[in-house]
């Protein structure tokens, strides 16, 4: 009896697995249910002729972007504005959805509630799943608003590091107890402006962990070189970059990295960064972070792949341009929730109550930024702070 | 405003979903006219956890949420941001440490916990399966799964759920429902609460956590137990069986002609092999322990439901995921046909799921010579 109240309170889970084949042009989608009798289990359908799908993507992803920036640059839209907002992105995200997702699943995905967990489990990385919409009309069907949703990509299609066996078993030692937050690097780029009562908010995301984990075990980088981040990178359980990603994002999602400075960080030298298997947490709170580009012409690959790929089990970022305000505020909230001594969440609990917060703050109706978070990784993953 | 809302201040945010808000009432003394202010405390439901201390917020009447709580918060009115980074208090943090025998515990993510399990009646013990989600490379045949994690309690984490089984028995065995319910022992107090939230039970703090005691002390000191199968049921159904399915091993075979079986180091373009996934089970003590003082009591050990898929992009496969139904007691084997497409170094993942929620993760690295 107990059991049966509890379970049906409980939040239910949907798997997408998202397989694309560009060479063949077919895009294969499968649901796994948490129920093995819900009539979306194991439902599956490909997508034929497809091969041109990443530009279409592309220049969805580009409007939305376009949109998103809009958006930002009203302080106060007024209210038929803020509609015409709404219908954009709401229709934008309808049409990707109506691209990705085959036509028979469409009524099972409808039928999923608010609140919902759904894995995408992908070898793309160039589908925006947080924005799309199942329902045309309204920003409360986008995914990111709707569901936790969390993508889980396939590793045969990321370049995985090569390790011998002895290299797994010493991986395996060290990753043992990874969720103790022993060190954090929080890593503070530059220009960050100033946030609200006339502080700084550079000094604002210095003191992020401060009062969350002991303070000792933080490590603040202000404006550092990626040499500098490489020399204190060992060893930390978790690393938060604000403005470290991508500085000067062009607009739409896929920019091109036309800046190399040693400042900035891109998916080619996420490698060189030394990542220890250790570091289970990143949270590139910049502009665009989690946002898919080309890499040598070839394949779309984005910062949270990377790190996934070098062993990180959770990789945080963004899909767009997000006010610096706005991001230093959604770290706050999703931290509070992370690193609560007594709520032990989860990430994608963390990100949705920190999304709900965002919701719930009074300039909601100005920017819906939050809805361009993501999860890159494990669903499940927390972590631990000790009490000492 | 309607009748049943209240705008008050977020005096409390400890409690996993439920908040404490305090609302000023002024009112004129009945006697002397003066004008006093009365603070009135609701414990209010807050599903997201969104609102901290010192938030504004509109809470509306509900139906009653739990013994203490009919409130819910309809709308964060002025939101606090500050409160975590800028003005975290240390008080704050010294009751946090000063609770975090509770947080060990896991005690307040009953409904996380819970939604684990399956309902599969009462005489079934539902296995959950604990297994490593970490990535973990091998090559053709060659397989350790080995980092399994233990040493924390986390109920959303399956990897986790063997401890957690191994407190529970000790939180039910210790609950203190004074002052509430002194006439109750443990027993008749949950038989005659049908819909009891045990979790919140806890929550509320009117139960009482006693530490480092293990099942068997927890069985012999209550010898009541043994003697009543409906709570023994009734405490096994919040116990995950836990079948470890610690070592898989996972194999390329031949498929077909003369050759039967033989486990290979390759594979050869267009030719098919099975792969084959062995996945042994083993019960762990705590379980096993309550099989034993169950014996006799028609209980037995439910069957592990797993799904399994595999992405081989070099590959054609056939149906690349499957369901498999075995029981605890013997392992499971789970075959694919693939045939192999694309020449060099490939890598085929699999992936084992419970309930679309990946317990295991492996990964396959095999050549294929043209």
């Amino acid at each position: 009896m107990l059991q049966k109240a509890k379970v049906s309170q409980s939040i239910r889970r949907r798997k997408i697995r998202v397989i694309f084949d560009q060479t063949i042009g077919t895009l294969s989608v499968r649901i796994i249910a948490d129920n093995p009798t819900d009539p979306d289990h194991y439902a599956k359908s490909t997508l034929e002729g497809i091969s041109d799908l990443e530009t279409t993507i592309t220049q969805f992803s580009t409007q939305l972007t376009s949109v998103f920036q809009e958006i930002v640059s009203f302080e106060q839209p007024s209210e038929s504005k803020w509609l015409e907002f709404e219908a954009g992105l709401s229709s934008l995200g309808n049409n990707i959805f109506n691209t990705v997702i085959p036509r028979n699943l469409v009524e099972y995905i409808r039928q999923w509630e608010p609140g919902w967990i759904v894995e995408i489990y992908t070898n793309e990385q160039f589908i925006p799943w947080e924005l799309l919409n199942d329902r045309e009309g309204s920003v409360d069907s986008t995914w990111g608003a709707k569901f936790q949703v969390i993508r889980s990509p396939v590793i045969s299609e990321i370049p995985v590091l090569s390790e011998s066996v002895e290299q797994e078993q010493e991986i395996a030692q060290k990753v043992k107890g990874s969720r103790l937050v022993k060190k954090v690097l929080n890593v503070v780029g530059s220009n960050l402006g100033s946030c609200p009562n006339n502080e700084s908010c550079a000094d604002r995301v210095s003191r992020l962990f401060l009062d969350l984990v002991a303070p000792d075990s933080v490590i603040i980088q202000n404006e550092p070189d990626l040499s500098d981040i490489s020399d204190a990178v060992a060893q930390s359980t978790l690393i938060h970059f604000t403005c470290h990603g991508i500085y000067n994002p062009v607009p739409g999602m896929r920019t091109t990295p036309t800046l190399r400075s040693s400042r900035n960080l891109y998916y080619e030298n996420v490698r060189a960064l030394g990542l220890d298997r250790a570091t289970p947490f990143v949270f590139a709170n910049s502009c665009g972070s989690a946002a898919s580009r080309p890499s040598n012409g070839s394949r779309n690959l984005n910062l949270g792949g990377e790190f996934y790929a070098c062993g990180t089990d959770v990789f945080v970022g963004t899909l767009a341009e997000v006010p610096i305000q706005n991001a230093v505020f959604f770290a706050e909230y999703f931290y509070r929730e992370l690193l609560h001594t007594d709520r032990h969440s989860t990430v994608d609990r963390a990100l949705s109550v920190a999304k709900r917060r965002a919701i719930n703050h009074r300039t909601r109706r100005v920017n819906p930024y939050w809805l361009l978070y993501c999860v890159i990784g494990r669903s499940d993953y927390y972590l631990r702070v000790s009490p000492n | 405003m309607a009748a049943k809302e209240k705008i008050g201040t977020v005096v409390s945010d400890k409690m996993d979903k439920t908040i404490v808000v305090a609302v000023e009432n002024r009112a004129p003394h009945p006697k002397y006219g003066k004008i006093v202010v009365k603070t009135s405390r609701y414990k209010v439901h807050d599903q997201y956890n969104s609102c901290c201390v010192g938030d504004e917020v509109l809470i509306r009447e509900t139906r009653p949420l739990s013994r203490t709580k009919c409130w819910a918060v309809a709308e964060v009115l002025r939101s606090n941001a500050s409160y975590q980074v800028s003005n975290s208090k240390s008080s704050d943090r010294d009751k946090i440490s000063s609770n975090s025998d509770s947080a060990k515990l896991g005690l307040n993510d009953g409904d996380n916990y819970l939604s684990m399990f399956e309902d599969t009646g009462r005489k079934t013990i539902t296995p959950y399966v604990l297994f490593s989600q970490k990535p973990i490379t091998i090559q053709t045949k060659v397989y350790a799964m080995e980092n399994v994690q233990h040493g924390y309690v986390h109920p959303n984490d399956p990897s986790q759920s063997l401890n957690q089984a191994r407190l529970l028995p000790q939180r039910l065995a210790h609950v203190d429902i004074t002052p509430l319910e002194r006439d109750y022992t443990v027993e008749e107090y949950i038989e005659q609460h049908p819909d009891l939230d045990v979790d919140e039970l806890f929550s509320l703090n009117i139960c009482e956590v006693r530490r480092n005691n293990h099942v068997r002390e927890f069985i012999k000191d209550h010898p009541e137990l043994r003697e009543n199968p409906k709570f023994l049921t009734q405490i096994l159904q919040y116990i995950p069986t836990l079948q470890a399915v610690r070592k898989p091993e996972v194999v390329l075979m031949t498929q077909a002609q003369n050759i039967t079986n033989e486990v290979l180091e390759f594979c050869e373009l267009n030719s098919p092999v099975d792969l084959e996934i062995t996945l042994p089970v083993e019960i762990p003590e705590a379980v096993d322990e309550f099989l034993k003082y169950s014996m006799g009591k028609d209980l037995e050990l439910a069957k592990i439901s797993l799904d399994v898929c595999i992405t081989a992009l070099g590959f054609k496969v056939e149906d690349e995921c499957q369901s498999v139904t075995f029981p605890a007691s013997k392992p499971a084997k789970v075959s694919f046909t693939i045939i192999p497409q694309k020449a060099g170094k490939q890598v085929i993942e699999i992936e084992l799921l419970k309930s679309a929620t990946r317990v295991g993760y492996i990964i396959v690295e095999t050549d294929v010579k043209d």
